[in-house]
This record gives C-alpha cells, structure tokens and sequence, in this order.
C-alpha cells in the first residue's frame, strides 16, 4: 500500500534535513514510539504502540535509514516490525523529500507500506486516515523538536492514541468527526472480525 | 562471551564461545530444533532465521553477532497453537515431505509474502530460489506461497 | 563442520577497528563468503574483527552526483534503493545475481571486494563505472581504481593492518545505458562467466566477470564500441580475454546479451 503525506515545518530546510537523518531524533517526535539511543551497524531498535479507542496494538523491529541523496534531500527508510502478541508484521519503505521555501521546510512523505495481522484488517480507506492524523500530529512534534521546545505531555499514555492524535489543534471537527465514524467501524471489524 | 539476545520475543542471556554458530546455539542451546543445518556453508536454506526481521543464514552468523538483536525461528509462527498462514498452505499444497527444508522455506518466505502479495510465479520462483527441497519438486511450495500471498490479510 | 576457536572483537569505530588488524587478524563483515571457509577449516584466523557494529561504515550516499558507498552497506540495502537505481542501474541489475535474497541480507559491498572472488558481481559492476576504493590504516588513508585494488583470486591491494571503507562511484555519463549479464548453473549459483557494460554516447565499459583472476575491462573492445564501432565486433574481442574456446565463446555471447540490452 503506497501512501503520501506533506506538511511543512518552519525549520530552514538545512537542520531539518539533518534531524530526518538522526533516527533516535525522529523517533522522538512520534508519540508511542521508543528507541534504543545506540544504533548498530546503521539499524536501531524499538517499539511503536498504536491505540484506537481501547485496542492497543504493540509493535517491535528496527528502522534504518537505506540511503540518502544529498544532493536532492531526500532520504529512505526501512522499518520493519512484528506484533508483540499475534501474527501481525508489518513493514515500510518511506522516503522523505524536502524542500526549502522562506525559512521553512516542505516535506513529502511517501510510504511503501505492507501490514499483515489485525491492523491490516482495517482496509486502505482506514489506514490512509490514520497515517494521515499520525503524521500530522508527528509534524507538529517534529517541528518542536527541530526548534528545541519541549513536546507537549503525550496524550496517549506512552502510546499513540489515534483518537488523541486527532483531537489536537492541527485537525478540524469535521474531519475529527469523520475518523471517529472509520475508527468505530474500524473497532468493529477488529473486535469482531468481520 | 555472554550474549544477551530477544529469541521468538523472549529475552534470553547465554554463554557461548565466539566460534558458536547461531544455528548451534539455537538448536543445542536454546533446545529450539526447528531450525536444521543442512550444509553449513549457506547454501542449502535449511538453516534460515530471521534476525531483526530479515532472512539470515544461522549457519553464517555467528551466535555472538546476535547479541542485542531480535532473533526468530520457526517456533514463532504458529500463534498459540494457530498455525501461520503459510503453515497452513503449506499443509493443504503438499509443501513438504520429509519436512527437513521446510522451516527455512517459512522464515524466507515469510517476509516474501508480506511485501510480494502480487507477486507473479516467476517472482515466486525467484524467491524460493534460495532454499533447496529434495522431496517435493517444489510445485507444491510455488502453489502455497501463491496462496498465502493472495490471502485476505 | 565446525569452526576452530578464535578470539573475537567487535569493535564500534572505525579507529578501534584499525587497533586491532595485523597479521592474523580477519575482518568479519557480511561473513557469508568468511564463515563457510571457516566452517570447512580452511581458514583458520586467530582473531576475527567484526566490524558489524562499526556504524560510520553503513551508508549509501549520494554527494554532488558522487555516490559513497559505505563498506558495510548490505547487498540487499543496494538492490532496494531508488536512488542507487536511478544513478546507476547496473547496481541493482548486478547485485539481483549476488547468491539469494538471504545471503543479501547480511552480505556486503565492502566485503564482496574486499574478498577479491573473481566470479562476484559487484566487484566487476564496480570496475565498469571507474569505482574508487578508500582503504584506512593507523597510517593514513589511500584510494585505489579497481585495477589496482583487485590483485588476483582472492587477493586485493589491502593491506594486513588496512579497511576498506568506502567505495566512490562518479556518475554515469550522460544517456547512459547499462546491463548486467552472467552464466550460472543455476540461478543464484557461483557465475562462470559475466559481463558489465555501461554505453553510452563516445563511451563504453566491458567488465568480464570470470575471464581472469580478477574483474577484466575489455578495453580493446570499449573503444571499438564508444568509435561508433559493432557491437558484435566488441563482443569478439572481449570473448578473446578469456581461456579457451568453451569461455571465449561463452564470454563473447554474455557480452552480445548485455550489449543488446543496454542498446549498443
């Protein structure tokens, strides 16, 4: 499943093209995520734990970064893991492109993602929404983390709260409304497996 | 050397000497037999494991290189009793015979099936490639892996 | 089979690697060619350094056109980046032959050269697009062509205290066109013979995998071909690098192959 998201950061593109490549850093601004500060051999470990609503969805493998053009900033990565109770894995290529306008970055995510196990269940339409609230919110952090603010308390108990995640100040009602009718049915379909 | 290692998500701490294999330390001293050792020198599959999520020859690496890392074997597939998806095409395909390849075919293909849900059987084929079966004639596997692959997720 | 002891050390820098190289010292990078002659006994190091754990050499860069391959780059991080595919495609079409998909895993581009096999694919893809090799020792550092790196079977340029680190490959000339192609018994089995070619206009490289101790260009064959020259005339003259009739033949018609599809 292919995805692609943007968003812009008032960071000059410079530093926020360092900070994608400081994978402990970007780590930090995704809420529900944990990384283990030493890499090795260019691949680190950690944990990423999704909530919708009262099923929490725990994730562990690794992330690396595969390559990175200097010249046209854009940088890939692999991240690849398992559930820690079920069958689930799950594993992403993503590339990120920045460009540079005013003192402030564009960047544009593009993910190559394949899911197997509950969270695969949930259907494109679903996971194009979720990806879409994680990285808006994951912006946000990321663009304080880029200008040393301290990220605000993380709404989701350690983990990250999709629900939470929407009803920041980035999203409008209209779209909170929206993903809380997908993440209902979501729910549906994962406690009854319809 | 003392390792300290995630083996099927179970935090594990062993002695071994440097020279260990990481098939050998599975099999005599983790007592997870799954895995096989067919050749030992990386050509036959039936020693393959994934470590940090990736297809790895365990008689290629040694038990000390795994140290911090996540290992799983074929002893992780099956949930609770549920055999894997795979597994289960496995079984209705006729995949295995003897059954000594069949663990390093899973762990290969695990992945495969994941990232390659559209793959054609030429690409099927391909991916097999790296694992030998003397039993089946490997129609069978081909015919499973298309199964799984094809699986709703 | 089992390997005899050893002593073993995992280094996290490259200066800490450097410490510890000498006379009986192997490096243990991918260890997919290493570790089977180890498990027969052929080889027997006193000390292996892995050099896994050496962060600052798995990379995959590209600078001012330039790409820097890390020496602990894996094959199967090659074979899946955009970028490498963009730049130079004969990558990725030469490391798709490496062995199967779980040796690519752990097996690398620093040590695929390193190990000097003149039947690997890399090293031949390598020479054909004018690579420079970076080795490091306490003493300094040092960068070679791929003629001067390769030596013979099994044998580079690398000095006993020596790393690789880095492999530089410029950019492809302008409409470049690339093939990889190799004979192997079976598919992911050892090549017998190969070839790299890169055409593009007023240049060529013909790199024969399995024509000589180490990767050959064809360089009678390369000019003939960037002159404007025949292709079939090009393949004649590479084919005669290699010994005996059997090879000749056999080189002369994967260099055909790869010059077709690369347009020439």
């Amino acid at each position: 499943m292919k995805l692609t998201n943007e968003f812009e950061v008032a960071v000059p593109i410079e530093r926020t093209w360092e900070t994608l490549l400081d994978v402990p850093r970007v780590a930090r601004a995704l809420p529900g995520a944990t990384i283990e500060p030493e890499g090795e051999g260019g691949a680190w470990r950690g944990t990423m734990k999704v909530r919708l609503g009262p099923v929490t969805t725990e994730y562990a493998g690794t992330a690396r970064i595969q390559d990175a053009d200097e010249d046209d900033r854009v940088a890939s990565y692999r991240v690849e893991g398992r559930e820690l109770r079920g069958q689930g894995s799950a594993a992403a290529t993503i590339t990120t492109r920045l460009a540079g306008a005013d003192g402030a970055t564009r960047v544009v995510v593009e993910t190559d993602m394949q899911v197997t196990g509950r969270q695969a269940q949930l259907g494109r339409g679903l996971m194009e929404q979720l990806a879409g609230a994680i990285l808006d919110d994951f912006a946000a952090r990321l663009e304080q983390e880029l200008r040393g603010v301290a990220a605000p308390a993380d709404a989701g108990g350690g983990a990250l709260d999709v629900g939470a995640a929407v009803r920041g100040p980035l999203i409008e009602r209209a779209a909170l409304v929206g993903v809380g009718v997908l993440a209902g049915l979501a729910l549906g379909r994962l406690v009854w497996r319809r | 050397m003392r390792i300290r290692l995630d083996v099927n998500g179970r935090r594990t701490e062993a002695a071994v000497e440097p020279r260990t294999l990481l098939s050998d330390f599975l099999r005599h001293d983790l007592g997870l037999t799954g895995t096989h050792v067919g050749c030992e020198h990386g050509v036959c599959g039936a020693c393959t494991v994934q470590v940090d999520g990736e297809p790895v020859r365990s008689c290629l690496m040694f038990a000390v290189q795994a140290d911090g890392r996540d290992v799983r074997t074929v002893e992780a597939l099956a949930d609770d009793g549920a055999l894997h998806p795979l597994q289960r095409a496995f079984n209705e395909h006729h995949a295995l015979q003897c059954g000594f390849c069949t663990p390093g075919f899973l762990m290969s293909l695990e992945p495969f099936v994941r990232d390659r849900p559209d793959a054609s059987d030429e690409e099927i084929r391909e991916a097999l490639a790296g694992n030998l079966c003397r039993c089946t004639g490997y129609e069978g596997i081909v015919e499973a892996v298309r199964q799984a692959a094809r699986e709703p997720r | 089979m089992k390997p005899a002891p050893f002593h073993y050390e995992a280094p996290r820098t490259v200066a800490a690697a450097l410490a510890l190289l000498g006379a009986d010292a192997k490096i243990l990078a991918g260890g997919q060619s290493l570790v089977p002659i180890m498990n027969f006994r052929l080889a027997r190091p006193a000390t292996l350094v892995d050099v896994n754990r050496v962060d600052e050499l798995a990379y995959l860069r590209k600078r001012d056109g330039v790409l820097h391959i890390g020496a602990m780059a894996r094959h199967a991080t090659l074979e899946r980046s955009e970028m490498v595919a963009r730049g130079w495609p004969l990558l990725r079409q030469a490391v798709r032959h490496v062995a199967h998909h779980q040796i690519r895993t752990r097996g690398t581009v620093g040590g695929s050269c390193a190990h000097g096999d003149p039947t690997a694919e890399l090293p031949v893809a390598l020479a054909a697009l004018d690579a420079r090799f970076h080795l490091r020792s306490r003493a300094g550092e040092r960068s070679l062509g791929a003629a001067e790196f390769f030596v013979s079977h099994l044998t580079t340029a690398l000095r006993d205290d020596e790393l690789l680190v880095e492999i530089e490959v410029p950019p492809l000339p302008a409409a470049a066109r690339t093939a990889f192609a190799e004979h192997a018994r079976t598919h992911g089995d050892w090549a017998i013979a190969g070839a790299a070619v890169v055409v593009a206009p007023g240049h060529a490289a013909i790199a024969l995998l399995g024509a000589a101790p180490t990767p050959l260009r064809a360089s009678e064959a390369e000019a003939v071909l960037a002159a404007g020259g025949d292709a079939a005339e090009a393949a004649r003259l590479a084919g005669a690098l290699a010994d005996g009739e059997w090879r000749t033949a056999l080189t002369t018609a994967l260099v055909r192959r790869a010059l077709a599809e690369a347009g020439a």
